[in-house]
């Protein structure tokens, strides 16, 4: 009996310990678990082939979104999909993005009130809140982009987690103001460009999301207010160099570069895109090969442009095999390899540590020039902007009479920017969407006989609808 | 004259016995009574029949007895037959006695106890292996593949060592695991495996049951009904083995020594192309892919010589004349390279002996496996002492310790494919075309998959895990007055496993990276205290109680960690100096504590073996339960009625020395999911700084369920004990109906929140079953003995109940099979000149069409459309479209039946044991013919080898119907249940042929020696086509060879 009154001492406190987990009861509390948290807002924006959605892989929206348009050309797999814009909503590499990321907005939502009723000094929520609703509206609007409108939960449903709550999609305009005011309030409380950390958000890139998200809504007048602010920061300019940008520690020394992702050979945020392109017997370190550009693209650069030397047309393998444009194998049939960046060559696994450049000045130059020419018709200002862009490339200036029509010069601006920002954050497509040539272009340039104008949206999964309960409704076409 | 004096001597003597015998017609007989090793045997009583006239041999097993001229001496002894040898007039007679196999008597182990056979009330399996082919591996799990119903083992991975799904009673579970609770001499042990590598290989499965040195184990016995398993409460749902290890025996010192020596001869499994036959193949392949690309030729409606004038990607060439395809020989055999014969070295060495007051046993253990694939190695040492001490009439010590040490050499195994590839994937899937290895010690890669590694250089990696375990058991029994023991026990298992691996440079990923050396540790200690108190007492004669009381307390600690670096100078440090890597990486670490605590306790009571009753509970409480479930209560009661024991039913005593009919209900737990329902943050990398620090970011990981419990299992057990005509045939039929509620489940919350799921208890599983256990004894003669055992189980395991907000893909349905088989419904291959069927626009000719058997019911948009709970819809039509809808259930990947048969014969001196295992309903895609073994398309485009069987695909030359062709895998319709084969089979499992040496050969060194010879694995009897029904389960899966083994035994 009194071995039972010893043990039952010894058990009353039968709590499991797990010394790797953190318990809610002592989180978050300090300034370090704030700054944690915010962290945590930043962590789905990374480079990772398993969640992040910058990913330079095929799991990532840059080389998924380029594979839609004349950029990149893939042969098989997903790639294959999107170039044929043949995407359904069984093909999970389509619908993954929405259904993998969209809760990561409703991590944030409840990180901003965790912070907001955390004890740290209002100046840090301030700083801390800014940041995370900056990461919550570069999310959102980046899969508005792929999807259009999408559920976002509102804070009193995600407070009670066990009461199943179908939820359908927001409309369009709410989609927007909800993506627009986390955006505005970023811009207002996040560091000025001079302050910012390397790497981290600032004002001028929640503007320069913001730009993104007035192009799609083709708002003109937004855009050039939004420019103007970025322009008026005085931090910015073009780089001399184009490819220098994206050298190992290019984008870093950029004056250029308004946000990039950090990446490094162990990982954390992955840039892996010499793995994805470099064809296996590329020399000295190939790759899978699983993507290449397409000859129509290449073909459309002016011949000085500085900035297609960073597609490669020719090169001999670790086979001793000249592949070129007259011997092009399988590697070089459909178009050139697109190593938009160093090859860095040390690298010793998948991984590069040459950084994910996501936004750049020269965008704000061209979306101004856009919506100055769109407010109203082409003029000078519009033009002198393009010039800029086209004169770091090595290329002679357009003469406003050569492209007076709207039409003619949002074509000028369309192939400005599918030569400037080829494999760099994807938005392409959305300019191509914006100006009504998704589709066609994808019938020229791969004669797909998939694509039909539904596809300007990416299909959501069997799952998303299966849980909306009615609520919830499959984009448009696809059946 | 010393020689003449002796004589004389010598013929007094005989005169004087010759007197002696005349005068009382009687003459003593003497002998020895050995058992079937030719170990003595003590304490037999040898009686003259028809006489009170009786002595016992002593502990050499001599005796002598006067007897009369003529007549019968019965040799009785428990635990063996009775023998009756008629008196010839011979002086010396040496009895052998056999054990006893018609053991209704036998004493089986139960939970926190002994039970006689006869007397049992629950569903309870008895093994002893005495019966079994020990030589056959390194653990007991294999071993007991078909020796009893209702437990089902699937080896999983033939690598030495390799781990085994074992299954009591099937799988109810769908999150929590199946796996049955193994007990060790009564202490519950957990699962130990090496820690993974950190790299990108898998080192294949071990067993859970490697630590333990089959020899030493006396007997398994699984418990399988409620009745005998709720003693162990909240883990012993998925049932229980109690492995019982052999004690010390009073008697003389016994020095067992046995020696193995395994042979396994590779046969080569994968028929993989030659370098002449391969440039063949790729020359058509490449035409193929050529008329693919084109459209044209079968491929599509451009016409050949438009596609010739402007071809895409350039005019078809041939890459290889046919001068060079018959000149060039066989290539590189990569699978040769990477394969040799298997062998085992096993000795093992057992002293024991004792006497009244202390028994003693000593073993020890080592067993050394090199596997078919080069790398691939298994070693392991053990070492066991137990003693039992007798201190006086009231207390008695126990003191069990068994240790061991394995080391495993591991190869890179798995499934996983590209730059991840395993040696024996790789092995298969390098072209012959490369050389292993060239002249400057450089290892050629495929320029066409420059990621993929030279298989022959994957033998370069060191891999190397290591498992140590100390399992101490020591208990005091205290009988402070008859009848009554209080046992108080304190136990320890302490185990530490490591993993040290070295990719080094001679392979692609060492050289991209340096090197990357890896250390990983897991260290566990797992403590055990336990009190029982057993009280028996019998009331007015025939009123027998039995009550069990008892208190336990487990507590498991669990620290793990890893460390790497890469970036290496030489490849001589291997793992042992991280400090000099250039690039050190992120160190892991984890740790954990957990709680169990336990009171139990059971009656049983007997009246005249005839009625017998057994009630049992057990209540658990354990760390990992939530915060409003801490305690669970788990209790059943069983009944018996031994017909046979009814004086009603004398006049069939002659048929039936046992018909006991049983029935047992009652309830157990599972809790095992891993993991706990506590709230947590998880931290983790999130972000880089500016210099590419890691940034940690924290967030919220997992919700807290405070009402989460265990699965209960509640259990209906009917069964059917019977011995017919004094033991010939016996056995057991049980039927049983468990159903597990509360499942331990993730409850899928609305996919917006940031944390998706949480541990719930939700829905019911139905689990069924039919066993039969049928024991003969076929021939039993003094010279030949023939036994016959029989086994078959069946287990059907459904959905009762699913969650209430379940949304289920549409051709999911409420009570499906757990483990269901949903496919698309295959027909046939699209062969040139057919109509493409409507439903699929995109298929050619060579792809496998699919029928169009149901759709989607849709909405006014025509998208699919979602009932009230969430659910899709079939119209029941075809549609035109194939699609998820499409999609019909075939059935379960569960067996239907599990059948063993085991014939064991003895005749004089010989002894034969072979078994049979066979599992039958089953059906399995060739995993190795899907990849390498249909179509051309990888030999071509990636310089791939392929199998031979390649050459049977579907070209419009050979429009096969049953191999597609090269594109199959282009076909966006899916391939549906096309490459499903029957995959049932029966195995020999064993064969064990062994002869007692004549004790005249080794005089008196030894008091037995036996020469065995086994094969395992010799033939198999199945449909499938693919290396192995059985071990099959991924691509390039580790193949399952012969075994080949000649033993000696040895007694001393």
């Amino acid at each position: 009996m009194s071995l039972i009154v010893m043990l039952h001492g010894c058990t009353k406190d039968l709590v499991p310990i797990d010394y790797a987990d953190i318990n809610p009861s002592i989180f978050p509390k300090s300034a370090a678990d704030i700054k944690a948290m915010v962290n945590a807002a930043y962590h789905p924006l990374r480079g990772s082939y398993g969640d992040g959605i910058h990913s330079t892989s095929e799991r990532g929206i840059m080389y998924l979104s380029d594979a839609t348009t004349e950029i990149l050309f893939g042969k098989y797999g997903d790639q294959n999909l999107a170039s044929l814009q043949n995407y359904r909503p069984d093909n999970t590499g389509f619908t993954r993005y929405y259904d993998d990321f969209y809760n990561k907005i409703s991590r944030m939502t409840v990180t901003i009130d965790l912070i907001t009723r955390s004890t740290v000094s209002e100046a840090l929520k301030k700083e801390a809140i800014a940041e995370v609703r900056c990461a919550r509206g570069i999310l959102a609007y980046t899969l508005y982009d792929f999807y259009g409108p999408i559920v976002i939960a509102p804070l009193e449903v995600l407070n009670s987690p066990l009461v199943e709550e179908p939820l359908a999609r927001l409309s369009k305009e709410e989609t927007v103001a909800f993506i627009e005011a986390d955006l505005v309030a970023a811009a207002q409380d996040l560091p000025a460009p001079a302050d910012a950390e390397y790497g981290r958000f600032n004002k001028a890139l929640a503007k320069m999301v913001n730009i993104r998200l007035s192009l799609h809504e083709k708002n003109w007048a937004k855009v050039i207010a939004l420019s103007n602010d970025i322009i008026a920061y005085n931090r910015y300019s073009l780089d001399a160099n184009y490819s220098a940008m994206w050298d190992l520690e290019g984008a870093k020394a950029s004056k250029e570069v308004i946000w990039a992702i950090p990446c490094d050979y162990a990982g954390t945020s992955e840039n892996q895109w010499q793995l994805m392109v470099l064809p296996a017997a590329f020399a000295p370190k190939g790759g899978f090969g699983t993507i290449s550009s397409t000859w129509w693209f290449y073909d459309r650069f002016e011949s000085n442009d500085t900035r297609k030397k960073m597609l490669i047309t020719e090169f001999t393998g670790t086979d001793n095999v000249t592949y070129s444009r007259a011997n092009p194998g399988v590697i070089l049939d459909k178009g050139p390899i697109p190593l938009k960046i160093n090859q860095d060559a040390a690298r010793t696994t998948g991984l590069t540590t040459v950084d994910i450049i996501m936004y750049r000045y020269a965008d704000v130059l061209l979306s101004k020039a856009e919506a100055i020419a769109n407010s109203g018709t082409p003029n000078q200002e519009a033009m002198d902007l393009v010039n800029r862009v086209r004169a770091r490339a090595g290329i002679p200036d357009k003469r406003l009479a050569d492209y007076s029509s709207l039409a003619a010069f949002n074509d000028l601006v369309l192939f400005e920017r599918s030569h400037e920002f080829w494999c760099e954050n994807g938005q392409y497509r959305a300019d191509l969407i914006r100006h009504g040539k998704f589709i066609s272009r994808c019938q020229e340039v791969t004669q797909s006989i998939y694509t039909n104008p539904s596809k300007v949206v990416f299909p959501f999964s069997l799952t998303a609808v299966s849980e909306g309960k009615g609520k919830f409704i499959q984009n448009p076409g696809y059946n | 004259m010393a020689t003449t004096l002796f004589k004389k001597i010598v013929l007094f003597l005989f005169v004087c016995t010759a007197f002696a015998n005349a005068m009382y017609a009687q003459e003593t007989v003497s002998g020895k009574v050995t058992d079937a090793e030719g170990v003595p045997v003590s304490d037999v009583s040898v009686q003259i029949k028809g006489t009170t006239k009786l002595t016992v041999t002593n502990r050499k097993g001599d005796y002598s007895i006067a007897a009369p001229g003529s007549g019968v001496l019965i040799f009785t002894s428990v635990g063996y037959t009775a023998r009756e040898i008629a008196l010839t007039g011979s002086k010396t007679i040496d009895v052998t006695l056999l054990v006893s196999n018609t053991d209704i008597d036998e004493v089986v182990v139960i939970g926190y106890g002994t039970q006689r056979k006869r007397d049992l009330t629950g569903a309870v399996s008895s093994v002893k292996t005495k019966d079994l082919v020990m030589s056959t591996g390194p653990e007991i799990g294999s071993m007991l593949r078909g020796k009893v119903a209702g437990l089902t083992i699937r080896q999983n991975s033939a690598q030495p060592g390799g781990g085994l799904d074992i299954l009591i009673r099937g799988a109810g579970s769908e999150k929590a695991s199946n796996a049955p609770l193994i007990v060790v001499d009564g202490f519950p042990v957990s699962d130990l495996v090496q820690p993974e590598s950190g790299g990108r290989y898998q080192a294949g499965s071990q067993s859970v049951l490697n630590s333990f040195n089959p020899n030493d184990i006396e007997s398994i016995e699984v418990l399988k009904d409620a009745s005998a398993t709720s003693i162990y409460g909240s883990r012993a749902a998925n049932g229980v083995i109690l492995i019982t290890t052999k004690r010390g025996a009073d008697g003389a010192l016994r020095v067992q020594y046995a020696n193995n020596f395994s042979f396994q001869p590779y046969n080569n499994s994968f028929d993989v192309l030659p370098l002449n036959e391969w440039m063949q193949v790729r020359n058509e392949a490449a035409r193929e892919q050529w008329e693919f690309d084109n459209n044209t030729g079968p491929y599509g409606p451009r016409p050949l010589t438009d596609a010739e004038a402007n071809p895409v990607n350039g005019p078809f060439r041939k890459l290889y004349t046919q001068n060079a395809i018959n000149n060039v020989g066989k290539g590189t055999d990569w699978l040769d390279l990477v394969t040799r014969n298997g062998s085992t070295k096993q000795h093992n060495l057992t002293v024991s002996g004792g006497n009244k007051s202390t028994k003693y046993l000593l073993s020890g253990n080592f067993y050394d496996q090199d596997g078919i694939v080069k790398n691939s190695g298994f070693k392991r040492y053990s070492l066991r002492a137990n003693i039992d001490q007798e201190l006086s009439k009231y207390v008695k010590l126990g003191f069990n310790l068994t240790t061991s040490r394995i080391d495993n050499d591991n190869t890179q195994l798995g499934g996983a494919e590209f730059e991840n590839s395993g040696v024996i994937r790789a092995a298969i899937q390098q072209g012959p075309h490369i050389q292993a290895i060239d002249e400057d010690g450089n290892y050629p890669l495929n320029p066409q998959l420059a990621l993929q590694p030279n298989p022959f250089s994957l033998l370069t990696i060191t891999d190397e895990g290591r498992i140590e375990r100390m399992l101490l058991n020591t208990f005091v029994d205290i009988t402070p007055v008859k009848n009554l023991v209080i046992r108080l026990k304190g136990g320890m298992d302490r185990s530490y496993a490591k993993r040290q691996s070295y990719i080094p440079t001679t392979t692609l990923n060492g050289a991209l990276e340096q090197g990357r050396a890896f250390i990983s540790n897991n260290d566990r200690d797992d403590y055990l205290m336990e009190a029982t108190v057993n009280y028996n007492k019998t009331i007015a004669g025939d009123h027998k109680f039995d009550i069990l009381g008892g208190v336990s307390q487990q507590k498991t600690i669990n620290r793990f960690s890893t460390s790497a670096s890469t970036g290496f100078i030489t490849d001589a440090f291997l793992w042992n100096n991280l400090g000099a890597g250039s690039t050190p990486l992120a160190s892991t670490s984890s740790g954990s504590e957990n709680k169990i605590a336990s009171y139990f306790g059971r009656l049983n009571y007997n009246y005249k073996s005839r009625y017998l009753f057994t009630a049992t509970v057990r209540t658990d409480g354990a760390s990992v339960f939530a915060r409003n479930n801490k305690w669970g209560t788990f209790p059943s009661a069983a009944v018996a009625w031994n017909v046979a024991e009814e004086p009603f039913f004398n006049g069939m005593n002659r048929v039936f020395s046992q018909l006991k009919l049983r029935f047992s209900y009652g309830q157990t737990g599972n809790a095992t999911i891993n993991s706990n329902a506590f709230p947590a943050y998880g931290a983790y990398p999130a972000w880089l700084s500016a210099s590419d620090n890691r940034l940690i970011g924290v967030s919220l990981s997992r919700l807290e369920n405070p009402d989460l419990k265990w699965e209960t299992t509640t259990g209906a057990n009917l069964g059917l004990d019977f011995s017919l005509f004094k033991g010939k045939v016996d056995g057991s039929i049980e039927v049983y109906n468990n159903v597990i509620s509360d499942l331990l489940d993730t409850l899928v919350l609305n996919s917006y929140h940031e944390v998706r799921e949480i541990f719930y208890n939700i829905g019911k599983t139905r689990s069924k079953g039919l066993e039969i256990t049928i024991n003969t004894r076929n021939i039993q003669t003094a010279n030949f003995q023939w036994r016959t055992s029989f086994t078959l189980g069946r287990y059907k395991d459904n959905w009762e109940e699913r969650s209430p907000d379940w949304k289920p893909a549409v051709y999911e349905s409420e009570k499906d099979p757990i483990r269901s088989v949903h496919s698309r419904v295959s027909d046939g291959i699209l062969q040139i000149g057919e109509k493409v069927p409507v439903s699929q626009p995109e298929l050619k000719p060579g792809m496998i069409k699919i029928k169009d058997i149901n759709g989607f019911a849709r909405d006014a948009n025509g998208n699919p459309a979602v009932d009230a709970n969430g659910r899709f819809q079939r119209t029941g039509k075809a549609d035109g479209i194939i699609d998820e809808a499409d999609r019909m259930l075939l059935g379960t990947s569960d067996p239907s039946y599990a059948v063993g048969i085991t014939n064991i014969l003895t005749y004089k001196k010989f002894s034969l044991n072979f078994d049979f295992n066979a599992l039958f309903g089953r059906q399995l895609a060739d995993p190795n013919y899907i990849a390498y073994g249909i179509g051309a398309y990888g030999v071509n485009s990636n310089g791939y080898n392929a199998f031979r069987s390649v050459k049977n695909r579907w070209t419009p030359t050979n429009p096969s119907t049953t191999q597609p062709g090269s594109f199959w895998g282009f076909s966006p319709y899916q391939v549906g249940d096309f490459f499903l084969q029957d995959a049932w089979f029966i195995r020999l499992q064993n064969v064990s042929l062994g002869y007692d040496l004549p004790r005249k050969l080794f005089g008196n060194v030894f008091s037995a020696a036996r020469v065995r010879v086994d094969g395992n694995n010799l033939f198999l009897i199945t449909p499938y086509t693919g290396v192995d029904p059985e071990t099959d389960s991924y691509t390039a899966a580790y193949p399952y060879i012969r075994t080949f083994t000649v033993g000696l035994n040895l007694t001393f």
